[in-house]
Formats: C-alpha cells, structure tokens, sequence
C-alpha cells in the first residue's frame, strides 16, 4: 500500500520534472501573451483550461509555472538544508554555549506560526518571489537543524566513532566521513517531504501578493487573482489550485514512500 | 519522525482548493445580521462596504469608507441635492459673498440641534472652525499624530472668521476661492458637536457626534457600524430607523450577501460581478458616470519620461478600448480629457487613439527604437476609480508597452505602502494613478493631480508647469462659471498634450440594490451616501 503511494508519487514528480523540462514544447500559447478579446473563456478546445482575465491561456501558465514551483521547493529546501546541516552537526557534535544557543535559535523559530515569520522577513526584505524563497527558507532551517542535530548526538556515541576518535581523527574528520555520510537517508527524507510544504508555504506568500510578482505564473498569485472571479469564472482559481494540490500530494507520497523504503 | 509542518502542508493543499472552490458560499462575519434581525429587518438598511472607515471625524480622515458613513451622521454650511454635486443650503440657509470675494456671511439655520442635544448656532461654527484652523486650540486637528485630512485644501484660504449674531457667522478668505461653496459641502467638512469635542477629543475619530439625519450607535471594528435615525433632524425623519454599514472584505460574499437578503445596498461591486447582478430579478444594479479617473502617472522629471515624445509615445501603445471593454467589463470609457466628462468644465481632446506604428516612431524619434526597462508601482486592491484593481490595470499596461519594447517590472504593494511610497518628493517611478473628485469642482479634479504643490497629495508624476498653476490660481479667483471654462479649457489642453499620465479611462461608478429599497441614489463624488429619503417596502 504504501509502496504504491510512493510508486504514485514517484510518477507524479516525474511528470512535473518532465513538463518543467519541456515547458516551452507543451504549452500550446505563449504563458504572458495577452488576448483581452478573448479574457475569460471557459475551457474549450483551443484553450484546454480557458483563460484568465487578461485573455492568457490557463494551461500555458500552469505549465510554465511548473519551472518556478519546481525551482521554489528545491530552492527553499537546498538552501535551508545547507544551512540547517550545518547548524544540526555543529550543535550536535561539539555542542557548548554556541551550539546552546544556535538550538535556542531554532526553537524560537520553530515556536513562530510560519506566516507571520515570512511576513516579518518580507516586511524588512520586501516582495518578490526570491525573497519569498529566502523567507520561507529561513523557516525550514529548524527542520534540518533539529533532524541533524538529534540524528550527531546519537552517532557521535557510536564505537566506531569513539575508536576514529581514539586513532587521532580530527573532529571535521569525523563529522564528514562518520557522521554525514551516515544520516544522508532520513536527511534526503525530510527534504522530499519539505519540498512540498515549501511550495504550498510560497504559493501561500503569492496568494497574499507578497511572492511572485506579476506577470510571473505562479500558482499560488494565480490562485490568488482566480478568486476574484470565482463567482462568474471560476476556472481561473479551479485549475491553479488543483495543481498545487497534485503537487504537493505527489511530493509527500514520494517522501512517505522514500521513508518506508530506507528507514528514515 | 512525524513532522507537522509537512501535515499541515497537505491539509494546506486541500485548504487552499477547498477556499477557492468553497470561499463564496462562506458566511460573511455574523454578528451584525443576527442583531439586526432581531429588530426587524424592514426597519433595517444595511450597506455592505470593503473596508473599515480609518475614522469617523470627517476633519481628520481622507477615505471613501469612511466618507460613507460620514455623510450619514454630518451635515455641512452647504450640502449637495441629492444625486448631484449643485450646492444647495445646509446648516447654512443662505449666504452672502462680498463684491470681492473674499468675504462670506452664512445666516445659519435655526433650532437645529447635535444628536448630543447641543444646539447648533454661530458659537458652534468658530468652534468647528477654531478646531480645523486655530493651532492654539486644545482639541487642533492638526496636532493629531498620523492623520489624513483634505483641510489644507478646504480651509488653506480662511484669513479669519467671527460670530456676528446667534445665527450668523462671518468667513474671511485670503484669496477669492470659487470652489469654497462646493467644499463646505464635501464629506471631509461636516460641523461637529463642541460637546463631543470637549467630551472626546481626538477620540471623535470614533465617538462622532454631528446633526445629520443618523446618529452614531456602535463601531465593532472590522465588523460593522451601527447608526440610528435622527428622529429631529431637520430636513425631515429618515423613512429607516437604523442604518449598518457591514464590513465584508471578500467581493463574492458581498455579492451573495446581497443576494440571499443579508445587506440591501453594495458599497461598491466589482466589474465582473455586474453580468451576474443584472441576472438577478430581486437586484437594481445602479450606475454613473461618476467623477473618476484611472491611469498611470509617468515621472516627467526622469529620463527617459522627461521627454514628452516618451510620454505621448506610451499613450500610443496602449488599447484603451479594449482596457475598458474587457478588463472593465464596458464599465468604463477612454479619458480624452484630464476632466471629467461629468464636469461643467470638460472640453474633450484629440484621442491618444491606439496606434503602435505612432509609439514606435516617437520612441525611435526619441532615440528609444528598442524601448526601455522601467518599474511600474501599484496597490493591490481595488478602488473607487478603478474597480478592476491597481495591479491588474498594471499587467494589461505591462502586455501593451512590451509591444513596443517598454519592459515593466510591476511592484505591488498593500494601499498604504504604496501611497506613503508614491506620495514623495523623491519618488521617481511610474505609479498607478487616479482620482475621485471630491465637489463636482474642475479645481478639485486637475490641481491635486498636476499642481505644482501637490507632489504629496495625487501628483505622483510630479508634473510643475509654471503657466498650468498661473492658470490654477486664476480659475480659483475666479467667481464667473463662463469666465473659469475659459480658464480650465486651457488648463485641460495643454495637460493633455504635456502628458504627465498614460491616460486610461474614466470609470462608472456601480453598485447595487436589493429590488424593496426606494430613493437610493447615487453621488457623483463616490465618497456620498444620501440615506435621508432611502426607505425599504415591507413584504
């Protein structure tokens, strides 16, 4: 059961990876080309998901925009994987008054609700989507900082590190070919499974007008304007939404298979 | 390791598909309908509006929420006959102005009374007026921290003032002001109660207290404002007992609100609502021509917006017709003047008709045959002057300029950052722009947008041409209507060939009503609402 889920995921996220790649071939319309004559028409053959108030093809946009969710989730989880390793071995191995109070650090801001951390980040910062990024990045280094941390404190007291540590090993030494290499499975776990909060943590700043800046497809901004016409046209939030949720759900299936399959 | 974040990232997934799909039908807040019905409902008119007032003391705010509720609780020295911007008598009955015109005597009303029971007489005018003018006076407006207020604009050229008798007052100006009837009436000049004054201080701004036909009950922040029938006032008892504006933010569940006979009256509804609302046999959808402008304004002092080819050239580039036919569902027309068409002053111009070849050659002429880059500031809501919304006014613009090689990075902001932005000295982008007229006066409609002082207040382009602000001042001391369409006609010319805008359109003020209310009408300066006659028929 849960190995098909992940099988499902696995499928999901490659047809999101494939569309990103082949963005330009698949969408049928240019993802900016406005059309104000025809803004509004419900799905129809020539435009498979109807378009938006400016007359753009609905499908074109949530094509193109299948780059951008696809660079936020990386983007955000890479970069606060780095920095969310770093501080997790740091704290973890060595440990004393800085490692004290980098954890303090995470716990404070693991103790902000999500939303109003990303809006303190983007009032000093300001809008757009990299700033978005960073903001919700920030957020997720607790999550790696937590998991490495626990994961150090456990391996550190294994007897294989004990005797490297008896031969003379250096404490970088250590950490590089005894600790990391050890944790890259639950660490690779946690990653496919942030990815997707990420995306819906972006998609959430867009849908406020503080990510992606127009025209930029975005789903989340996309989803956002729909709402305004949810009454008389209500394909144009529908179809944006719809994919957030597939994605979203195709990372954490991918993730929860991931788990089951190398023990995280 | 179970890890919440990552829960709530799917639950979040199918809350956003669920709020999309299921945001509409959502009770709007409920307190207010449920305390209303318990008094019943035909004695009952509630208006649905977007936003929260900033404040209720009409000489310390400057917002079209807050003018709604205002023009209920207040009268001004002059007022407006309902549904026009002709200036009739108020609290004043009658006035004199002096041969030069610079000196006013108002002969006041009599046995009017506050809603507190204050009587109103010439004691209670130099005390309103002491209060907007006097910096030594204990309650000064001007000494609030952080408030808008258009009294610069109204009362900048009072010199002096004085009570002659109970029932007349004296108003000095410094300079003839042709326009100062037309203010008196406005939504930002309503006489309040000293008592309240005394009583509340800068606290008006919640507790206001005036002589107009509904007296203040209760604000419930972010939920609704309670007012009651004036049962004295003296132009007539209201055909209502109870008046409540309703705050409801989301434009769909305004509109369904409206629909299953939760509010009678939308403050405001959104372009692409209008088809639906015209399907609705139980609704009146009521439309004006309205005195309001939408377009963006270009920083003629920077490079490459100085050079006045530029400026035409982007005029060229954008569909103007297709903008108000699509974007604003035909509820808009081209601007072919600075004016409004509504004015007595307008003189229509020689269209920026849509011509790509046109903005091509004067951009090659001005040396830009590959365009330019440039950022374009706006706010995110919608407004008064453009219903459709500032930034989805600014992705048409951005699709139109991209044509002719202008690349625009658009930066949204929330209203308030984007005016504390724009509304700068040093400010250099090109921003959305707009404007409601406030009295039905041409100097109301042209000065604060390209005058020469008014880089604070609507003129974002920051346009000072030396001969225009000669031509603002003459149309002030100007008393004669014939003499000052002379005046405008220039103003208005030379404006539009300068072209400080890309000029967008003139949008119609809309909103709507429930099919059982009677004399509901509209105001051409979108900050009114004449509630005095309005009555509900019982089922």
């Amino acid at each position: 059961m849960r190995r098909s889920a992940g099988v499902l995921g696995a499928a999901i996220l490659a047809t999101l990876v494939l569309t990103a790649a082949f963005a330009g071939q698949l969408a049928p319309y240019h993802p900016l080309a406005q059309d104000l004559a025809h803004a509004l028409e419900p799905p129809s053959n020539t435009h498979w998901l109807g378009t938006d108030e400016f007359g753009r093809d609905i499908l074109s946009r949530i094509i193109a925009g299948t780059r951008i969710e696809l660079l936020i989730g990386v983007g955000t989880v890479a970069m606060a994987l780095v920095a969310g390793v770093a501080v997790g071995l740091y704290t973890g191995y060595y440990g004393g008054v800085v490692g004290e109070g980098l954890m303090r650090l995470m716990d404070i801001l693991l103790a902000f609700p999500y939303l109003l951390l990303a809006l303190m980040v983007i009032a000093i910062l300001g809008p757009g989507l990299l700033r978005a990024m960073a903001a919700v990045s920030i957020l997720t280094i607790p999550q790696f900082a937590r998991l490495v941390q626990g994961l150090a404190l456990t391996l550190r007291e294994r007897q294989y590190v004990e005797a490297s540590r008896a031969a003379g090993a250096s404490g970088s030494y250590i950490v590089r070919r005894h600790l990391l290499v050890n944790m890259w499975g639950p660490i690779i776990v946690q990653a496919t499974l942030n990815v997707g909060a990420s995306i819906i943590a972006a998609a959430g700043l867009g849908f406020l007008g503080l990510g992606a800046q127009p025209p930029t497809p975005e789903w989340g901004a996309m989803l956002s304007t729909g709402r305004d016409y949810m009454l008389t046209s209500s394909w144009v939030a529908t179809f944006p939404g719809l994919a957030i949720l597939v994605t979203v759900i195709g990372f954490n299936l991918f993730g929860d298979g991931l788990r089951a399959a190398i023990g995280g | 390791m179970r890890n919440g974040w990552v829960r709530r990232g799917v639950f979040g997934a199918l809350a956003a598909a669920l709020v999309a799909t299921l945001g509409p039908w959502m009770p709007g807040s409920g307190a207010a309908p449920a305390l209303a019905a318990s008094r019943g409902a035909s004695e009952t008119v509630r208006i649905a509006i977007a936003t929260d007032p900033t404040g209720l003391d009409p000489e310390s705010v400057l917002q079209n929420e807050a003018g709604f509720v205002m023009s209920t609780i207040y009268d001004g020295l002059t007022k407006y006959r309902p549904g026009t911007t002709t200036v009739e008598p108020g609290l004043a009955t009658s006035w004199a102005i002096s041969q030069s015109g610079r000196r006013y005597v108002f002969t006041l009303r009599r046995g009017v009374t506050f809603q507190d029971g204050t009587p109103f007489d010439a004691k209670a005018v130099t005390a309103w007026l002491d209060r907007i003018l006097n910096p030594r006076d204990p309650h000064y407006v001007g000494n609030q921290q952080g408030i808008n207020d258009f009294n610069h604009f109204t009362f900048g050229d009072v010199g002096s003032y004085k009570a002659l008798a109970p029932d007349k007052v004296a108003i000095t100006l410094k300079k003839p002001n042709a326009e100062f009837l037309a203010d008196l009436a406005m939504a930002w000049s309503g006489v309040t109660s000293p008592t309240a004054v005394d009583r509340y201080g800068y606290g008006l701004m919640t507790h206001p207290v005036g002589t107009g036909p509904f007296a203040f009950v209760r604000w419930a922040r972010g939920q609704y404002i309670e007012l009651r029938a004036n049962p004295d006032y003296w132009g007539g008892a209201p055909r209502v007992g109870e008046i409540i504006f309703q705050e409801i933010p989301e434009a769909s569940v305004r509109l369904l609100s409206l629909e299953q006979g939760k509010v009678q009256i939308l403050g405001d509804v959104p372009p692409q609502d209008v088809a639906r609302l015209r399907h609705m046999a139980s609704v009146r959808v009521l439309t004006q021509p309205g005195l309001a402008v939408d377009g963006i304004s270009l920083p003629v002092q920077t490079p490459p917006f100085n050079d006045v080819r530029v400026r035409r050239a982007l005029n060229y580039a954008v569909d103007k017709r297709v903008l108000a036919k699509d974007l604003f569902f035909g509820l808009a027309k081209p601007m072919n003047s600075p004016d409004s068409t509504d004015e007595w002053s307008y003189v229509a111009q020689t269209s920026y008709t849509y011509d790509l070849a046109t903005a091509k050659a004067l951009l090659r002429e001005a040396g830009y045959p590959n365009g330019f880059a440039a950022t374009l500031y706006t706010y995110t809501n919608p407004r008064g002057y453009n219903p459709a919304g500032g930034a989805k006014v600014a992705e048409a613009i951005q699709g139109d300029l991209a044509r002719v090689g202008v690349r625009l990075t658009i930066r949204q902001m929330d209203f308030a950052a984007f005016l504390s932005t724009v509304r700068k000295a040093s400010f250099s982008g090109m921003a959305s722009s707009g404007w409601s007229g406030d009295n039905g006066d041409p100097d109301d409609f042209m000065q604060p947008l390209y005058g020469c002082t008014a880089f604070d207040t609507g003129n974002s382009s920051h346009y000072c041409n030396k001969q225009v602000d000669a031509w603002f001042a003459e149309g002030l001391r100007t008393t004669s209507e014939a003499a000052r369409k002379k005046i405008y006609a220039q103003v208005e010319a030379r404006i539009w060939r300068d072209a400080p805008w890309i000029y967008l359109v003139y949008a119609t003020q809309v909103r709507a009503e429930s099919a059982d209310v009677h004399g509901y009408l509209l105001n051409p300066t979108e900050m009114f609402f004449d509630m005095q006659r309005v009555s509900i028929s019982s089922h």
